[in-house]
């Protein structure tokens, strides 16, 4: 078929008869739009060149010019892929899909008190919590964030993000002692690898050589002392406590505290060396001043 | 003019679009598997991710041991032995496991190592030769009261293991304690540990007699 057999509406009928050798017909109405759009700039053209020519005349000009409709059909079809198109509507719909399912099945379901706790997570513990909701009301001895308590150990950095000292009877006697409050962090690339268990094995030592034991250590060491009496000392019971408190795929927050301590003592050692050697050290002091009130 | 057509740029664009969104959707996939709770595709990943959440080792791996619902790894890192067990994948993925650890101390003949079902005895003694583990279940219906475990085989060099089936075996050990005998090639007795208090001063119980 030839331009010149084209029936009127001429640029209709000619963009019709080229989208005939186009396989993807998912293209061809913006093959429409992009042909029409050409003969219409060509036709304007030639009207405005030769003011005694039709609008129709110069259509038919346009169309002529434009060459046969099958040639540019087939060259077309070469260019609209059909195995490609419908490839990438097939991509592009199984991606939007995929990400709105996951949004609405995944992500949706966190509501506004997640996202609270994302902005401002709670980070302490009952224990310690009580004494922050009473800050003002309590007596504190020192609270701030030490400088460079950073331990890199394997997959994780580990910082001791707060230090609270707090006035304590001493458990058994009543005798005065400190309450120390740690809060430690983890952070891990690796979300399988999120919340490091390290908790009920942290244990503290004071500058005046006092050891205030986790309670996973006295535990080992109570099966060691039931078997082997006479051989090992008596277990020393657990002072050094607390657990996770926030647990995210990258990061984790301990709430630890140790009680009875010392009242003298200037410097609180935290340790993790479950396996012989120390893997985890932080010096602490506790009087480290008031940053926080 | 026409709305803008299709043409290769516009087409590369989208694809370009598509591709951008591709990934999005992959980086959320990979974040949602790795945070679920069976982020493993292999056994030896959850082995090593244990190990590395427990911050233990890399040490390494003295014996295997498979059971019908888990997977038992002996460790070793210098001093410290560790038990590992894995869960069997549920149902096609890994979990991180359970690790406990104990430093080896060789004044003690024989040192204990409790995990979630089986307990760990590695002998200090060369001489020993067999070793007996002895609970007491107190009440617990038909499984109520004394069991006798022996292993005339170590697990592998001086490391015995006790493979205590059900929850309520390891619970009473770890909670009631246990007692251990150690005996030599030829059956006498030479290592024992102390009874449990709560056996004798509570339970008012007759021990086992040692072979």
């Amino acid at each position: 078929m030839s331009a010149l057999d084209t029936p009127r509406p001429a640029i209709e009928a000619f963009c019709k008869v080229v989208c005939g050798f186009i396989r993807f017909w998912p293209d061809h109405a913006a093959i429409t739009a992009e042909l029409t759009a050409h003969l219409e700039d060509h036709r304007d053209a030639l009207l405005e060149l030769r003011p005694g020519l039709t609008q129709e005349e110069a259509e038919e000009a346009a169309i002529q010019a434009m060459g046969d409709p099958e040639t540019l059909g087939r060259a077309l079809d070469e260019s609209h892929s059909p195995r490609f198109g419908w490839f990438q509507i097939l991509f592009r719909v199984s991606v939007r899909t995929s990400l709105v399912l996951l949004l609405l099945f995944f992500f949706l379901p966190m509501n506004f008190d997640n996202l609270a706790n994302a902005l401002n997570p709670p980070l302490y513990n009952d224990g310690t919590n009580a004494i922050i909701e009473a800050y003002d009301q309590t007596e504190i001895l020192a609270d701030y964030h030490p400088e460079d308590a950073v331990c890199y150990l394997d997959h994780y950095t580990f910082t001791v993000e707060r230090v609270l000292v707090t006035p304590r009877p001493h458990t058994f006697t009543g005798e005065p002692t400190l309450r120390v409050s740690i809060l430690l962090k983890a952070v891990n690339l690796d979300p399988r690898l999120c919340m490091p268990r390290v908790y009920n094995w942290l244990w503290t030592e004071d500058d005046l050589g006092n050891r205030y034991p986790a309670m996973d250590q006295y535990e080992a060491a109570d099966v060691l002392y039931a078997l082997y009496p006479e051989q090992t000392s008596t277990p020393q019971l657990y002072n050094t406590m607390g657990g996770p408190s926030l647990t995210t795929p990258f990061v984790t927050y301990y709430d630890l505290y140790v009680i009875d301590v010392d009242p003298d003592a200037t410097q609180l050692t935290l340790r993790f060396d479950r396996y012989g050697n120390a893997q985890l050290s932080f010096h602490l002091s506790l009087k480290g001043g008031v940053e926080n009130g | 003019m026409a709305k803008g057509p299709a043409t290769l740029t516009t087409r590369r664009r989208r694809l370009a679009v598509d591709l951008l969104l591709f990934l999005v959707l992959l980086a959320l996939l990979a974040f949602l598997f790795l945070s679920s709770e069976n982020p493993y595709l292999t056994e030896k990943q959850a082995l090593k991710g244990t190990q590395a959440v427990s911050l233990y080792g890399p040490g390494k791996t003295l014996a295997r041991a498979e059971y019908d619902s888990h997977i038992v790894y002996l460790l070793q890192d210098g001093n410290s032995y560790a038990l590992c067990r894995l869960s069997r994948p549920d149902p096609l993925f890994w979990s991180n496991g359970y690790l406990d650890a104990v430093t080896n101390d060789p004044d003690y003949p024989m040192m204990p190592l409790i995990n979630i079902d089986s307990l760990l005895v590695i002998c200090n003694d060369p001489e020993i030769a067999q070793v007996e583990l002895v609970y007491y279940i107190y009440g617990g219906g038909k499984d109520g009261g004394f069991h006798v475990l022996r292993q005339t085989e170590p697990l592998v060099e001086n490391c015995w293991l006790f493979p205590c089936h059900g929850s309520l075996a390891t619970g009473t050990i770890d909670d009631d304690g246990f007692l251990l005998r150690g005996y030599d090639a030829n059956g006498a007795l030479i290592h024992e540990t102390a009874v449990p208090e709560v056996w004798t001063d509570f339970w008012d119980l007759t021990i086992p007699e040692a072979r």
